[in-house]
């Protein structure tokens, strides 16, 4: 039997006792600082959200290229290190590898890019303008521009547009070739296959039957007389453009065939020489 | 309108000096009495988790009152009362859930079973823990705050007549419950 005190005493052990144990966590202070912040609007809130989103993708990102780069370097150290030099060996026969190697790495390299380049020129649609195919098909063919005059056939004085085109061009760029209407009857030509000659030359020659330079400037003038008397006719004009450019084409190609034919063979008499390097550095050791 | 100018400029002065010592008076309190503060929570809901955030809560409300209280000794009863309440809304919800909740199985200890544990290792605590919620407020007060008649009965809205009661039935109670032959 225990007296009131006494219960009233264990009482106050007992719930002094039970909280004692009690340990709050020690960030309470900054929680009641953060609540008592006004909330930050929507549109801010939004878009830090948004912006932690892609910092952690992001994260991901470059901790997946850094790895892959570290793999690659790894890889190309591992493969084209120098060798330990042995006891009877010279010291510069160890760099040879991978100089070799290098040495390769930036021909081909440098030739990429000069194949590149240079295809990159020559198939450009914008430098086939009127304007360069004009001072390609003027009479006289001087310059380079002398595509058209190349491969065009004696034969296409006519202003014939199935025969100003060469037998020996391309089918694609045949193809290419649009289909030319001939020209009404009341036309300053008398015939859509003929060509009108020039007044005092009694022949007709491959280069002023082809075309003549208002012809192919100005297409509104087609189809008038030109100067020195030569056919303007509209068909001819469409059928030297497109001759012209069948012939850059053509050019192109040729451009990349040289380069290739050029640079493969280099490769591989590089290819060779590192392989024999190898076979060497691996006898020696 | 230079008197108007600075009456609002002392109105502007007054607020951001009133946001300031509220902000101290925070972070005085909260050093001085916060783990005690838990503790008196946490022995009336018996969840120590649930304990902080009342506690918080009742800071948070005193922050904003700060202009009404503009005291720590007023600001101290402020958070009492503040726990006790809301303590007891804790409760009154909790009761509601407990008995809307589908039951959970038997080898399913429920979320709080660790925190209980903590609580009712002693069989004077579980006796505590079986009374009504009125009695138990006023014997953990009146014992572990060492809070007098009319400090409970300020902080539990209720009379100094009320409090005296609900101590003696509380009291009655842990003796039967404590020492069921006698």
């Amino acid at each position: 039997m225990s007296t009131f005190s006494e219960r009233e005493e264990a009482l106050r052990r007992a719930l002094f006792n039970a909280a004692e144990s009690v340990e709050p966590a020690a960030d309470g202070l900054e929680r009641i600082r953060a609540r008592l912040r006004p909330p930050r609007p929507a549109p801010v809130a939004w878009l830090e959200g948004l912006w932690a989103g892609l910092v952690a993708r992001g994260r991901g990102f470059i901790e997946d290229s850094r790895r892959w780069l570290v793999a690659g370097c790894a890889f190309v150290w591992h493969r084209f290190a120098p060798a330990h030099a042995a006891p009877g060996q010279r010291n510069l026969l160890r760099w040879l590898r991978p100089l070799t190697a290098m040495a390769v790495a930036i021909f081909v390299v440098a030739a990429g890019v000069y194949v590149g380049l240079s295809a990159s020129l020559s198939i450009s649609p914008t430098n086939t303008s009127t304007g360069s195919v004009s001072s390609s098909t003027h009479p006289g063919g001087n310059g380079n521009g002398t595509g058209a005059a190349k491969t065009a056939s004696p034969s296409s004085s006519s202003g014939n547009p199935a025969t100003s085109v060469s037998p020996s061009s391309s089918a694609s760029c045949a193809s290419k070739v649009p289909q030319v209407l001939p020209p009404p009857s009341n036309s300053s030509s008398p015939s859509p296959t003929t060509t009108t000659p020039a007044p005092g030359s009694g022949s007709t020659t491959p280069t002023t039957g082809s075309t003549s330079p208002t012809s192919t400037t100005t297409p509104a003038t087609a189809g008038s007389q030109a100067p020195d008397g030569s056919s303007s006719d509209p068909a001819s004009t469409v059928v030297t453009t497109a001759a012209s450019r069948c012939s850059k084409h053509k050019k192109a190609k040729h451009t990349l065939t040289d380069a290739q034919g050029s640079a493969v063979p280099a490769v591989a008499v590089l290819a060779a020489l590192l392989t024999g390097e190898a076979r060497l550095s691996d006898n020696a050791s | 309108m230079h008197v108007t100018e600075t009456l609002v400029a002392d109105v502007a002065l007054g607020s951001v000096s009133a946001d300031l010592d509220a902000e101290r008076a925070v972070t005085e309190l909260y050093t001085l009495h916060y783990r005690s503060l838990v503790r008196l929570a946490s022995l009336l809901l018996r969840d120590v988790s649930v304990a902080e955030e009342v506690v918080q809560d009742a800071f948070i409300e005193m922050h904003k009152g700060w202009r009404r209280l503009r005291d720590s000794e007023k600001a101290l009863s402020y958070l009492k009362q503040a726990v006790v309440n809301r303590s007891r809304s804790v409760l009154r919800h909790r009761v509601v859930v407990e008995r809307n909740a589908p039951k959970p199985a038997p080898d399913m200890p429920s979320a709080e079973h660790g925190a209980l544990a903590l609580l009712e290792r002693s069989a004077v605590i579980a006796a505590l823990q079986q009374l009504p919620v009125r009695q138990r407020e006023a014997l953990v007060l009146r014992y572990y705050a060492d809070m007098s008649e009319a400090q409970i009965a300020a902080t539990m809205g209720i009379s100094r007549g009320a409090v005296k009661s609900h101590t003696s039935r509380a009291m009655t109670a842990l003796r039967s419950v404590l020492e069921p032959d006698a």
